[in-house]
């Protein structure tokens, strides 16, 4: 009896949906962005409210001595602190790229490069440089420098909460 | 890029828009995130000219606050690009959770 041959090209979709199907649902499968991470979350937090709650207190003391860039440089280093903290935390973690670029804006717009000018991007700059140095920056550019730095760490919260959301969806 | 003159009464639609046609088809999923944070924008944008403006602010504060914004922006367009890798993560995980079923189903076994 002569045996039938199957063409190859009858079987490989079958052999290609297989396939596939094991690349999708194998150990791991496919991660194109990293899982929610509840500690980059609390940080994120924790840094939002320490931030406002700095901000707040310039306000109430601008124009006076307390306010003076030398008196609060211990906020800068805290904070310095907690984000080289997070950033060690957010880098370790693979698939993560765009919440190692949000923090990296985080940085940028509450500590900067130190350029105390009006080429800074953040609330340092706008404490150290000459014309605030003494007595603290006036409370209008106080409240519009809150409004960016708490845009920005928004912006890196919600993604994170978009990850958790994501990954409830699918349990 | 949107058409049109920029006002200050429609800079946060013109931001819409921009976003909205540089997203293209991913724009659906980060709409309802980028609506209200261009709104914001927008505003921070109008505080900071009517300060100047006022002359509450120096032009070395504007310039420090204009620079922090635009920071605040490119965050605002990186959390929504996150959003979308996001959303294809979960299309991706949804697929992979179907064939699982459907593979442990027929084997008899939990296989995957």
């Amino acid at each position: 009896m002569r045996r039938k041959i199957v063409p190859k090209s009858r079987y490989m979709p079958f052999l290609g949906c297989v396939l596939l199907a094991f690349v999708l649902a194998g150990c791991g499968g496919i991660r194109i962005i990293s899982d929610y991470d509840e500690t980059t979350d609390k940080s994120l937090t924790a840094i939002q409210e320490q931030t406002d709650a700095f901000i707040s207190a310039l306000v109430k003391s601008s124009g006076t001595e307390d306010a003076a860039f030398e008196k609060n440089k211990a906020f800068y280093d805290r904070i310095d602190q907690q984000l080289r903290q997070l950033e060690f935390r957010v880098n370790s973690i693979p698939r993560n790229e765009q919440t190692i670029a949000l923090v990296k804006k985080i940085r940028t717009v509450i500590l900067g490069e130190g350029k105390c000018s009006g080429e800074g991007t953040s609330l340092r700059d706008l404490h150290c440089m000459s014309q605030n140095e003494s007595k603290g920056p006036s409370a209008t550019s106080l409240e519009i420098c809150r409004r960016n730095i708490n845009q920005t760490i928004s912006a890196a919260l919600s993604l994170e909460l978009a990850k958790k959301q994501g990954l409830e969806k699918n349990k | 890029m949107p058409e049109g003159k920029v006002t200050m009464g429609n800079l946060c639609d013109k931001m819409f828009e921009a976003a909205k046609s540089s997203f293209g088809d991913k724009f659906a999923c980060v709409k309802h995130y980028l609506k209200p944070e261009s709104e914001k924008l927008a505003i921070t944008l109008r505080m900071i000219i009517e300060a100047r403006a006022k002359g509450e602010i120096s032009k070395e504060e504007a310039a420090i606050l204009l620079n922090q914004q635009k920071i605040a922006s490119t965050a605002v367009l990186a959390a929504a690009e996150g959003m979308s890798a996001v959303a294809a993560q979960a299309g991706l995980d949804a697929a992979a959770n179907v064939v699982k079923t459907f593979v442990n189903s027929k084997i008899g076994f939990p296989l995957l």
